[in-house]
């Protein structure tokens, strides 16, 4: 084969890839597409969506919305709002129509709720952006934070005490490479080839409070929680706990929670005039009447993964009756 | 390191690269043949000896006796070092795999609480000792010489890419291609890669999507409504056959790559007429196994119509066996046993139903078997078929990949049926036969080369990267 050979089969290969790669872009924008995230200047999120952009999700549940103008996930959004809703990714809810979720929801029950719950954004850094949160969306009746664990890593908490809270990093969009893995085919090929990658090594897990004892334990929680009542803003503050789920053999449903944690976790929003609801009971009534659990979906493991549509409507009626009930 | 995973693809890269490397040594063909097999039986050898240093010793010694009893025989013409071999080979199998079980077995009727021996079972004993047992009935059938040299022996025994999960090659396929060695070729590399590549789509795309569905349902089968324990009995006959004919594929590709032909081991089981049927369409090397040195030594199909079923059920309790150390596996063996000896009681009878309906009827009775080849006890069995028979309410999932994956399969019955009609290839009673085959491009082509691009792409982006194993791995 001589050289102008492997050229022109070279070239022949470049030009084959980059046509694949135009029809992967394609596919990956129906299958599953993420938009750019960049830093959050104003610190009510650590980052945020592209304002409007477009997200597509067939990996775990179906959706495809866009994000509002500040880039989250808000069907409508007024100016002035009753209820901030802030939480993880359960809140921003990639995996249902923008109509189904809870935000979504509590807006159609009459409370005006904005919705900046993000992906990464467990209750450690929801505390830890409360305030900031609250100066740029000025609620004027609750805060809500969801919450799907009560075992809190303590240091952690420790950190943003102290002010030495991490934000969470994203990528710099401004370089080339950051440019070229913002290609929908390309970015969602690199994170497939990294799972693929990684799943040839084991991940350990640890219980967060390990080596902590009770009392400590609940010291710290006390004064974490603290911060939400530091701002000296009479609006009330909601913790909702959306505990995982497990079917047992026998067809009944467990909840992955630690009781002790639990019951610490409920002393101390108590002692701190904090709202708290556990979600343990509504997701129990929804299985036990009409046997649809809270997470999962039609094409993820099931009860496991984040919440559905029914967990999300189970949800915003448990928090529409609460908020209702406050008010009375 | 799994056929398919990214170590796998490391370590092939590098036995490619030594192989290329090989190529440009400046000696004579017969020696570079002889530094190839080197380098491939020692590769061979470096892939098990990763997982467990006893795999690679289990392995020396079923090369070690095989090698010597056949030479022997060959000298002496003594029967017995044969049979001898196979007794040994058999018991290495058995007390690998079937202690335990056996052991169990004796303390559950004597009302003891069962135990667990600690016993390693190295990896793809079942397949490498079924390649041996074959060889040596071979030679005492005098189908062909003993082979004299030592390291094309130890391949043939080693040969990574089928070591996992089979195929089970033949000695007759497999030696003439050591001779005639010629290392990597870049045509039969084109092909290869299209073939595992294939596979690799059915096994992480299709087989462990369908898994996470198909495990979540026999783990809490009262759990779910009757038609999700019907579609994942249906999901877990999808799995299977996607995770064992993906391996497959991807063993056979592999093979190709580095210069190896083997026959495929499916051909589309799942439009078969009746259970023999199916046998001949569903992991060939193994069945083909059953027929030529199991069922026909036992006399077939020729000593009469008692004899005939006997031998039936014997080969499928056996078949059973082999799959499992477990009495789930044997009763599996025992319902296709059964199966087998009513289609060759009445199966001329049944013709008259039509392809149809025979078909039909053979892939309900086929996944019905599943359940019991997959449940982890007969309790579990019996709830999943009481699951599918009751009408019960309870989680209802319409799993999605389900769905995707039986389209998968219409599609590609579909391309094979079309294909095969092109060809034009009947049976004895003039009906076509529909035989599967490897969608395999011409990568020269621009076009070609985006399809096969895009593919990858494809099964990666929508590949499952969980948890996963080989359903046959395991056996």
């Amino acid at each position: 084969m001589n050289l102008k050979k492997i050229v022109i089969h070279l070239i022949k290969i470049a030009v084959a890839f980059l046509c694949s790669l135009i029809i992967l872009s394609a596919f990956a924008l129906v299958y599953k597409h993420y938009p750019p995230q960049y830093d959050n200047s104003s610190g009510s999120t650590d980052y945020r969506n592209q304002a409007n952009g477009f997200m597509s999700n067939m990996k775990e549940g179906h959706a495809w919305f866009r994000y509002d103008k500040n880039g989250y996930n808000n069907a409508v959004a007024d100016d002035e709002i009753d209820v901030l809703l802030m939480g993880s990714s359960h809140m921003e809810a990639r995996q249902i129509g923008s109509h189904q979720n809870t935000g979504a929801l509590l807006n159609q029950y009459g409370f005006r709720t904005y919705n900046i719950g993000i992906s990464a954004h467990d209750l450690i850094r929801c505390v830890a952006n409360y305030k900031n949160a609250l100066e740029e969306y000025n609620p004027q009746r609750y805060v809500i934070i969801e919450t799907a664990s009560v075992d809190i890593e303590v240091d952690r908490m420790r950190e943003v005490l102290s002010g030495e809270y991490s934000k969470v990093k994203v990528s710099n969009h401004n370089s080339l490479l950051s440019k070229i893995r913002d290609i929908p085919g390309i970015s969602l090929l690199y994170i497939a080839i990294n799972e693929y990658i990684m799943r040839d090594f084991s991940r350990k897990d640890a219980s967060f409070t390990q080596g902590y004892e009770q009392q400590e334990y609940e010291q710290t929680l006390t004064e974490f929680l603290s911060l939400l009542k530091d701002g000296g803003s009479n609006i009330g503050v909601i913790i909702f706990y959306c505990p995982p789920e497990e079917v047992q053999a026998d067809g009944s449903i467990r909840y992955l929670t630690d009781e002790i944690k639990l019951s610490t976790f409920k002393k101390v929003c108590e002692n701190l005039d904090i709202c708290f609801l556990d979600m343990t009971a509504p997701f129990s009534e929804l299985y036990n009447k009409k046997c649809i659990l809270a997470h999962g979906f039609s094409n993820s493991e099931i009860g496991t993964g984040h919440l559905n549509k029914y967990g999300h409507a189970v949800v915003a009626q448990e928090l529409a009756r609460l908020m209702g009930k406050e008010e009375e | 390191m799994i056929l398919g995973s990214f170590s796998f693809l490391l370590f092939l890269f590098a036995v490619i690269i030594i192989l290329v490397i090989c190529q440009y040594i400046p000696i004579k063909m017969a020696e570079r043949r002889l530094i190839d097999i080197a380098v491939l039986t020692t590769c061979s050898y470096i892939y098990v000896l990763v997982l467990h240093w006893s795999y690679a010793l289990c392995q020396l010694f079923v090369t070690g006796l095989c090698y010597f009893a056949a030479n022997f025989y060959e000298k002496t013409r003594k029967k017995q070092c044969i049979y001898f071999s196979i007794v040994i080979l058999v018991g290495v199998l058995c007390y690998f795999k079937y202690t335990n079980f056996f052991v169990n077995s004796i303390r559950a009727v004597a009302g003891l609480d069962s135990v667990t021996l600690n016993i390693i079972l190295p990896l793809g004993i079942s397949f490498y000792v079924f390649s041996a047992i074959a060889y040596l009935i071979d030679i005492l059938r005098g189908d062909y010489l003993a082979e004299k040299n030592f390291l094309d022996f130890a391949l043939y025994i080693s040969f990574f890419p089928k070591l996992t999960a089979g195929p089970i090659v033949r000695g007759k396929d497999f030696f003439p291609q050591i001779k005639e060695y010629r290392g990597i070729q870049w045509d039969a590399f084109k092909v290869g890669i299209q073939i595992f590549v294939f596979g690799l789509f059915k096994k992480i795309v299709l087989a462990d999507h369908l898994g996470v569905f198909v495990d979540d349902v026999f783990r809490t089968p009262t759990a779910f409504n009757t038609g999700t324990v019907v579609l994942a009995a249906i999901s877990y006959s999808l799995q299977i056959y996607f995770d064992f004919s993906g391996y497959s594929d991807m063993a056979i590709g592999v093979s190709k790559i580095l210069g190896f032909d083997f026959k495929p081991n499916f051909n589309l089981p799942y439009i078969s007429r009746n259970v023999s049927e199916f046998w001949k369409r569903w992991h060939i090397s193994l069945s083909s196994w059953f027929q030529d040195y199991l069922y026909i030594p036992l006399g077939g199909n020729r000593k009469g119509k008692v004899r005939t079923y006997i031998n039936l059920m014997l080969v499928m309790l056996i078949s059973g066996l082999w799959h499992g150390a477990g009495w789930t596996f044997i009763a599996w063996g025992a319902l296709h046993g059964v199966a087998s000896c009513v289609n060759r009681a009445f199966g001329e009878k049944l013709k008259a139903l039509g392809s149809w309906v025979n078909g039909a009827f053979t892939f309900i009775f086929v996944t019905l078997f599943w359940v019991v080849f997959r449940a982890d006890s007969f309790p579990t069995a019996v709830k999943v078929w009481t699951g599918m028979f009751t009408a019960h309410t309870g989680i209802n999932q319409p799993y999605t990949w389900s769905f995707f994956a039986i389209a998968c399969l219409i599609v590609g019955t579909i391309v094979a049926w079309r294909h095969s009609k092109e060809t034009g290839k009947k049976d004895r009673a003039g009906l076509l036969i529909i035989e599967g085959f490897y969608p395999v491009l011409d990568l020269s082509k621009l076009w070609n080369q985006v399809a096969f691009f895009t593919f990858i792409g494809l099964t990666f982006i929508m590949g499952y990267f969980g948890n996963t194993a080989f359903i046959y791995g395991a056996f």
